[in-house]
């Protein structure tokens, strides 16, 4: 598994609005819920100006036909707190999942929770 | 004999404040239990539009959301449908909800539930998520302290709900 950095920032890209809340300049918890396959998508940014960033994003919903909203940004180390890891796989490039949650369903929620008031978020 | 009403909070329905001096035949009475009528199904409109717009726009919401999510992959990273038979259940439990409780932020879970957000601020927040399977699982911050578990859902909001969030609000 490639070490990840814990000062490097994560970006999880957003296509559905009900995972944030523009209003209150916040990301809801389910933009950090796992999909049934319990593996989070997110892309390592380190290094990338933000329009590099966001064409990422823009590459990511032009292949699923999904309008990119926001995306919230979160800095490794509070993954590492919250218990969980990191599989950078790098496919595509700068490509990682968030993995080993766990398998109560409730439990899972206040991880993703716990997460999400560490992002930042970024409107598109 | 005649009753002083004092209007405190709230504007006098006209029948308490109309001219004292009109007279009370058939007539007349006919016309004050007639306007006595209206003005209190005014009244009632008036309170009901008042506590019926939470409702209404989490309702609103809440179909909005199983709108744009009732098929798979609705986020992009492969996200279960939203099923019908939690869009209900959601709906149920936002409707069960005690009146003296604000209203939750809605959102849509990549595994199919629907998730009820309670959101104060960063450290105060409390969610419960259904999935249409008679279960409601819940998770809070208050402060320190973290909370998880779930419940059985029946015909009514298990006390626990109930318990943390008069907790967040309190």
């Amino acid at each position: 598994m490639v070490q990840v950095d814990p000062s490097e920032d994560l970006t999880k890209f957003i296509f559905n609005r009900s995972q944030f809340s523009p209003s209150n300049d916040r990301v809801k918890y389910s933009a950090f819920m796992p999909p049934p396959n319990r593996r989070l998508s997110v892309f390592r940014i380190a290094g990338l100006a933000e329009n590099d960033v966001w064409e990422i994003g823009e590459t990511i919903g032009e292949r699923r036909t999904l309008p990119l909203l926001a995306r919230a940004d979160i800095k490794v180390s509070f993954v590492a707190e919250t218990s969980l890891k990191i599989d950078a796989d790098d496919i595509p490039p700068r490509h990682a999942n968030i993995i080993d949650w766990p398998e109560d369903h409730s439990a899972v929620i206040l991880k993703a929770k716990e997460l999400a008031r560490k992002a930042q978020l970024h409107l598109r | 004999m005649s009753v002083a009403v004092q209007c405190i909070g709230f504007d006098c329905p006209s029948f308490l404040t109309g001219a004292s001096s009109a007279g009370f035949d058939v007539g007349s009475s006919n016309r004050i239990v007639n306007r006595t009528d209206e003005e209190i199904c005014q009244l009632r409109e008036r309170v009901s539009m008042t506590l019926g717009r939470p409702l209404d726009e989490a309702l609103a919401s809440l179909r909005e959301i199983y709108r744009e999510c009732f098929r798979e992959d609705w986020d992009g990273y492969g996200a279960a449908a939203i099923t019908y038979d939690a869009y209900k259940e959601a709906e149920k439990v936002i409707k069960l909800m005690p009146t003296s409780i604000h209203m939750p932020e809605i959102t849509a879970e990549p595994t199919g539930g629907i998730g009820l957000e309670w959101y104060r601020d960063k450290s105060q927040v409390f969610v419960i998520s259904v999935d249409g399977k008679h279960r409601i699982a819940y998770a809070g911050i208050f402060g320190t302290n973290k909370i998880h578990g779930t419940e059985h859902l029946e015909e009514t909001l298990p006390l626990v709900i109930i318990e943390h969030l008069r907790r967040l609000y309190s």
